[in-house]
């Protein structure tokens, strides 16, 4: 879909769901919630029961606040992504504290309390690169997309994206063994 | 095109790749069903809103309305309540007396003749309120008519008949609920 088309639509489905037509939400829903789920577990690195709550929160959101939608400035899935990130920042502070104030009475079996571990550090470590690393990462691991696809949609040589997901990588490492 | 992601094995790549897709349709389900909640909400503020906004200008329509007809009652039913004889050297206000009455066979030589009649005169301002309605489209004259009409009416000439039309029933609906009002105020 060209640019223009996408804006078009979504500038429509916006005006109709801001007048109240159900459907055109459903379309809004239907076409945004795989991506969006896929991001937010992603994000949350696996952790499922996490990723539904984040998901729910976004979507909550983005219904009460879908006035404040521009087509024009971004997709709908992009507008949506920018919520999640702010659920997952909060979400993650509020773990923060929790787990600094309580520790688990009923511990869970070590290898699946290992991969919680593993998945918290991997979703602190996303959480905590600055938004073009994430992006970048996103765009490659999340999307499957080739270095000269991203290069092609960020307007850089391919050369440039490889030096950047270098450098990405090696930041998501550096957080996540500082979360160790 | 070269790519070193694609065959630089490493353990990050593990970490970085999108967990196995799940079956989130209970999920995607629940989820919308809590959006549509708050459409609906949303939709029921706007109706009552809407609702409301009606209401008000309704009642701003009303209050104009009333305070156009008191105003002229003011205004034109002084004269009317005198005789014809009494007012004919005092102003008339919004009227001026047109060239003859016998001249022409317009609405205003209609409220002439009503003006200066001893008996129906309720019944003649009533024609003339009419006339200025259909052929001359003069909603001010009729309401001036029109009042002049009920103020020289009986009591009865307040009730609506289907005869009427819509100003003439507005006027005496405005009436009715005045006389009620101030039936029950004092």
């Amino acid at each position: 879909m060209r640019a223009d088309d996408r804006v078009q639509r979504e500038r429509e489905l916006r005006r109709a769901v801001l007048a109240g037509e159900e459907l055109a939400w459903r379309m809004l829903y239907d076409g945004a919630f795989a991506g969006l789920y896929a991001y937010v577990l992603w994000r949350c690195g696996g952790l499922r029961e996490r990723a539904d709550e984040v998901t729910q929160e976004t979507w909550l959101i983005a219904v009460r606040r879908l006035r404040s939608f521009d087509p024009s400035a971004g997709s709908f899935a992009a507008w949506l992504r920018g919520i999640a990130v702010n659920v997952l920042r909060n979400h993650f502070r509020r773990e923060t504290r929790r787990a600094r104030r309580t520790r688990p009475l009923d511990a869970e079996p070590i290898a699946a309390e290992e991969s919680r571990e593993q998945a918290e550090r991997i979703a602190a470590a996303l959480a905590a690169l600055p938004p073009h690393y994430e992006a970048v990462l996103r765009m490659k691991y999340l999307d499957g997309r080739s270095v000269a696809d991203i290069a092609a949609e960020r307007g850089e040589s391919p050369k440039a994206v490889e030096s950047l997901l270098t450098r990405a990588r090696e930041a998501f490492r550096q957080e996540y063994l500082q979360s160790e | 095109m070269h790519d070193i992601f694609s065959r630089d094995p490493d353990p990050l790549d593990g970490m970085l790749c999108p967990p196995s897709p799940t079956d989130d349709e209970a999920l995607r389900q629940m989820v919308y069903t809590r959006t549509r909640r708050v459409l609906h909400r949303r939709r029921r503020l706007r109706q009552f809103a809407y609702a409301a906004g009606l209401l008000l200008s309704f009642a701003v329509g009303a209050g104009a309305m009333r305070l156009t007809i008191s105003g002229e009652r003011g205004r034109v039913s002084a004269p009317s309540s005198q005789t014809a004889s009494e007012s004919s050297n005092k102003p008339l206000g919004a009227l001026t007396r047109p060239r003859s009455p016998q001249s022409d066979d317009s609405a205003l030589t209609q409220e002439w003749i009503a003006f200066d009649s001893e008996d129906h005169r309720g019944e003649l301002y009533r024609q003339a309120g009419d006339r200025y309605m259909t052929e001359e489209n003069d909603l001010q004259s009729a309401l001036r008519c029109f009042s002049n009409a009920l103020d020289n009416g009986a009591e009865e000439d307040l009730a609506i008949s289907s005869d009427d039309s819509w100003l003439l029933m507005a006027i005496k609906d405005a009436r009715q609920k005045e006389k009620k009002h101030a039936k029950q105020g004092g």
